[in-house]
């Protein structure tokens, strides 16, 4: 009833429809709870949807009023998050009213909902084309009044076409903004400048026909033109900074005489984009860049120029001068009460460290300050610089400060004497934090460690502290720490009873397999194993091992070999006095096969192989000592043979591919013996069955070993081209090279009377263990092989000479190279390279110089990215229009002719001809110098060379 | 040219009151910048630094009374300082413009808010105009305009 009455009302101006106010209003009322509002919104956006979709009336004029009201409610409503675009024709509606108001809500809501691609933007191509249209008539009728109704229809229109703007409707509009250009009203020039920006990325061929056009436009008298051009500019060169290289002439002019800071600002960032295409500029720009940098006031023009300086490598890695006076600016920065200023100037300390490390050496001390800076963002980014700063006398002062801010939660900070402020130190600083101390100690091969022993309290005590002040699993923290304790274990020899202790102290600790960084287990697990020499009681080790709860498949791969490394130390001590009785090895001996039988059935495929073989190997001694009551052979001998053979010194990453890759020429498809040898040998050994039980037993095991080994040795090889791949740490591929050679110096050990083809996998893993294999007779190339890289790794592994540090005793072991290689750098100097000067800095540029090029490239691609159908039309109105321009050029050319002759004839004066013919030639060469352009801009489209500039050119020319 | 990637006016609350998305996204994305943001920006303290890194881009943020105002911009390209300097010139002109401004205003008259920031910041936040008297010229003019047009309707 009431909506009748309503409807009726309607025609004398009177409406009950919800005002915008109304609506306000009544949400706020409604913002008790959450559900309450949304369900107050969700009944709203269906009245309006019913109301938008009844209207009924023929009155046009006030069903756009309705329809303008409802849509400027449920633009409103879509800051809320709820999707309109099933209104978009009646925003269109509205869009095309006479109505100023109306307008501005239909181009509003056109501009917050319509999605660039949307359909609904080719309707509205001819909407917003009518709207320039139809602001021209006006606006020739009254060209006095600069600010006419029209100049603001155009504006929206403009600010309309830069939403929304598709290539369909870029192709259509380019002419008429091209002309608007040149329109009195800097208002719209300037609004016509953007929207044409939009026209260029849309429709490049724009850009190439008018380019003149447009770059007419840093001569304009109005300065908000100027900039919004400089602008556009700007924002083009990222994309083609080769188009504007030539006018940078006039740009420089630009920044030379212009004193408006926003511009200066924007040129900068230009010259920014310009210079890194064309190095060159750099030196003309860098005294006009430090001027500005010395001379200007506004913090955001120091901050510019500097970033300018050091985006374009302007600064040179040796130029010392210019970076002190960068640096100069960026102390004042840093001592500002401004927490932007300081930000800002420590991601600029961290640019000029990357450029050369030793700009920023003498300013440990402001760097530190960042450390305790009231704003963990700060901080955060500072954590980087500390690699630049750090040395040996400053690293555990600067650790410490790290260190302390991991053990609390919240800081109390005393600003401005009485004030107190409370800072939460978030999680994932501390996880920066903790990885930012590994690698400060670990840089350059722990060349600044002071003292090792404090290291070694130093990983123990972030152990201790990650495991209780951290929420989440941090796989890789916990990897990282494991990896630092197994790099020591290894590379520093005179600790490793030290760090030994702490493993052993970390593995009692309660639940330690549930800790947030437990994925360090397999490295503590691992390192116990292979230094159990170390060890006098392994047996309670053992005890305390097979008293972990493992659940994750990784520590359990490496818990089984450690229990066989244990059990071997346990059975071969050092001193012969503490010999254990055969009960006591078989009491560990069963307790470790209790503890296997269950994963021998280990869904995880490595897991069983080795089960599998440890526990045959423990059963058959087991058998032997129940069989003898004294310690077998196997224990005593066979068993030690597994593990002890070698010592483990470290090894460059990527070192065993690099010995196949250039050094080695081995030859690894040839089998040592030919099918019919081995077939004679396996018959032999078949033969020879009147063995006793027990070696035909042990033979049976063996061959079963043998076949398992082999597969799990081309594991091994999946397994460690990953690691290589993947980053990683040098240990890991330690290790995979440690295991395989137990492998193989088990089958060594084994198998040396019964020998069999190695295939090249195995091989390849157990060059490095083979001495008494491979007899000279068989393998000389191998054996060649074998002695080069026991002298690399004997040259190697001495004390590092070139570094000598006076009160350091303890030797570091340096990652064993190959002498000739320059590609085998190893991961620290990786990690190095994050922040020493070339390869990072070449890199960036590299990286800058591949994204241009492939920008570069999109621009005619952009096109046809686009859709096809559409490249199609254009390719069919262009066609068309080259017909035109083609019978429009010979009726020019005839009409030329005709008055030349007419010309010639009236004064026959050769001069006069002269020069006509000069000219010609002139507008022929631009003619093809313009084709050339378009050639290289656009090679998919031939057709399109003759632009309409032929048409403007010609005929002035010759007339 | 300054590119921003969006604008978003927030509340204390967390509540949006204006956003301005000048790259395209869907609604999804959209509500997911809003969520994060809101959480984070709003939870750090007034002595801390305007600028927060967030995924792929930098956000710088100043807060006015009760309001946020947000901008999204492409890190290592943008200058953090003058992005402040525009919002400060966008609430200046607001100022000016509503007299005294505050967040009832901007809610009531958003749709001027949006006005006010279009003739600002154009397409891919491209500074359009930075002169404060320029854009109330401008936007002064267009009301005159809207009334007159008003005007015609209730004469015809």
């Amino acid at each position: 009833m009431s909506s009748i009455i309503e409807t009726r009302l309607s025609p004398f101006g009177l409406y009950f429809e919800k005002s915008l106010k109304g609506l306000i209003k009544e949400i706020r009322n409604n913002n008790n709870s959450r559900e309450q509002l949304m369900e107050f919104l969700n009944n709203e956006l269906i009245t309006y949807q019913k109301e938008i979709n009844n209207i009924t009336s023929t009155n046009t004029i006030n069903n756009l009023i309705v329809k303008s009201n409802i849509i400027l409610k449920l633009t409103y409503l879509e800051m809320y998050g709820f999707d309109m675009s099933w209104a978009n024709f009646y925003i269109l509606e509205i869009m095309s009213s006479k109505n100023f108001q109306q307008k501005r809500i239909g181009y509003l809501a056109a501009s917050q909902t319509f999605y660039k691609d949307d359909d609904i933007s080719i309707l509205a191509t001819n909407l917003i084309k009518n709207d320039l249209k139809y602001t021209f008539s006006n606006n020739i009728n009254n060209t006095n009044n600069t600010n006419s109704v029209s100049t603001y229809k155009i504006g929206i229109a403009l600010n309309g076409i830069s939403n929304i703007c598709t290539s369909s409707l870029a192709r259509d509009i380019s002419d008429d903004l091209v002309l608007m250009l040149k329109n009195k009203n800097p208002y719209i020039r300037k609004k016509t400048i953007i929207a044409l920006f939009k026209v260029f990325l849309n429709y490049p061929e724009s850009l190439r026909d008018n380019f003149d056009a447009f770059i007419d436009c840093l001569n304009d008298s109005d300065l908000s033109v100027i900039s919004t051009t400089i602008s556009v500019i700007v924002e083009l060169s990222k994309k083609i900074p080769n188009f504007f290289i030539k006018i940078s002439p006039i740009l420089y002019d630009l920044l030379i005489n212009i004193d408006n800071n926003w511009i200066i600002i924007r040129l900068l960032k230009l010259f920014t984009n310009l210079t890194n295409f064309e190095p060159k500029l750099k030196f003309k720009l860098l005294p006009k860049v430090l001027n500005l940098l010395n001379n200007s006031n506004a913090t955001s023009i120091i901050y510019e120029s500097i970033n300018c300086i050091l985006n374009t490598s302007m600064l040179d890695a040796n130029d010392f001068s210019t970076a002190q006076i960068c640096l100069n600016k960026l102390l004042e920065f840093l001592n500002s009460k401004d927490p932007n200023l300081r930000f800002i100037s420590c991601s600029l300390f961290i640019k000029i460290g990357k450029i050369n490390i030793n700009f920023i050496l003498n300013y440990s001390n402001e760097v530190l300050n960042f450390l305790n800076d009231i704003d963990i963002s700060i901080r955060l980014k500072s954590l980087n610089l500390l690699v630049g700063i750090t040395n040996d006398d400053n690293l555990i002062d600067t650790v410490n400060i790290l260190k302390n801010q991991l053990i609390v939660n919240e800081e109390k900070i005393v600003v401005n004497s009485n004030k107190e402020i409370k800072i939460l130190i978030p999680m994932d600083y501390k996880i920066k934090i903790i990885k930012t101390i590994i690698n400060l100690v670990s840089i350059n091969n722990y060349s600044n460690v002071p003292d090792f022993n404090w290291l070694i309290d130093l990983l123990y005590d972030l152990v201790f502290i990650t495991k209780d002040s951290l929420t989440t699993d941090q796989k890789e923290l916990g990897i990282l720490l494991g990896h630092q304790f197994k790099t020591l274990m290894i590379k520093v020899p005179d600790i490793r009873t030290d760090i030994l202790v702490n493993l052993i102290k970390l593995i009692n600790f309660k639940d330690i397999e549930k800790i947030p960084i437990s994925s360090i287990l397999p490295d503590i697990i691992w390192s116990i194993g292979e230094f159990s020499t170390l060890i006098d009681n392994c047996n309670d080790l053992i005890t305390d091992l097979l008293n972990l709860n493992l659940k994750d498949t990784k520590p359990i791969n490496y818990m089984i070999i450690t229990l066989l490394k244990l059990f071997n130390n346990y059975c071969n001590p050092t001193s012969d006095s503490s010999i254990p009785t055969t009960e006591n090895i078989l009491i560990y001996l069963n307790s470790i096969l209790e503890y296997l039988s269950p994963l021998s059935y280990s869904k995880n495929f490595e897991i069983q192989e080795r089960t599998n073989e440890t526990m045959e190997f423990l059963k058959i001694s087991k058998e032997a000592i129940e069989a003898t009551n004294e310690i077998p052979i196997l224990i005593s001998e066979v068993l030690p043979g597994f593990f002890n053979s070698y010592d483990l010194v470290p090894v460059s990453l990527d070192i065993q591919r690099n010995i196949f890759n250039n050094e080695l020429n081995i030859d690894l498809d040839t089998p040592f013996l030919s099918s019919e040898e081995m077939g004679a040998i396996i018959n032999e050994s078949l033969l020879n069955t009147d063995t006793s039980d027990n070696q035909v037993s042990l033979l049976k095991s063996l061959d079963y070993d043998w076949d398992s080994d082999a597969d799990s040795h081309s594991d091994f090889e999946i397994q460690s081209n990953k690691s290589l791949n993947a980053e990683d740490h040098v240990t890991e591929n330690l290790l995979d090279v440690k295991d395989s050679n137990n492998h193989a110096e088990k089958v060594v050990k084994q198998k040396s009377d019964n020998p069999f083809i190695l295939d090249s996998k195995l091989q390849t893993r157990s060059v490095q263990s083979t001495n008494s294999l491979f007899s000279s007779d068989n393998k000389p190339q191998s054996n060649n092989h074998q002695i080069k890289i026991n002298n690399s790794l004997n040259s190697v592994v001495d004390e590092n000479p070139s570094e000598p540090k006076l009160h350091k005793k303890i030797t570091v072991l340096t990652e064993a190279t190959l002498p000739n290689f320059s590609s085998s750098t190893g991961i620290l100097t990786t990690e190095i390279s994050s922040l020493s000067l070339n390869p990072a800095s070449t890199k960036d540029l590299t990286k800058k110089k591949k994204k241009k090029n492939q920008i570069n490239l999109n621009l005619p691609n952009k096109l046809e990215s686009f859709d096809f159908k559409n490249n199609q039309i254009t390719n069919a109105i262009q066609d068309a229009d080259l017909m035109e321009l083609e019978e429009l050029r010979q009726k020019f050319k005839s009409q030329a002719n005709a008055e030349r002759n007419a010309q010639e004839n009236i004064n026959s004066d050769n001069d006069e001809v002269i020069i006509i013919k000069k000219k010609k030639k002139k507008t022929k060469k631009k003619d093809t110098d313009g084709k050339e352009k378009k050639k290289k801009k656009k090679k998919a489209k031939p057709a399109v060379d003759t632009g309409p500039k032929l048409l403007t050119q010609n005929p002035p020319n010759i007339i | 040219m300054t590119q921003i990637k969006y604008m978003i006016l927030a509340s204390r609350q967390g509540k949006i009151r204006l956003m301005k998305w000048y790259i395209p996204l869907t609604q999804k994305e959209k509500a997911k910048i809003l969520r994060n943001l809101t959480t984070t920006i709003l939870s750090r303290k007034p002595k801390m630094c305007n600028i927060v890194e967030y995924s792929d881009h930098k956000v710088v943020y100043r807060r006015y009374a009760s309001l946020y105002f947000i901008c999204g911009i492409t890190a290592e390209v943008d200058n953090e300082l003058l992005i402040l300097e525009v919002i400060h010139r966008y609430v200046e002109a607001m100022d000016s413009y509503f007299g005294n401004v505050c967040e009832l205003d901007i809610i009531f008259n958003f749709s001027k808010a949006y006005d006010i920031l279009d003739e600002m910041i154009m397409c891919d936040g491209s500074i359009a105009e930075s002169s404060k008297k320029e854009i109330l010229f401008t936007m002064s003019n267009m009301d005159v305009m809207e009334n007159s047009d008003n005007l015609d309707r209730v004469l015809s």
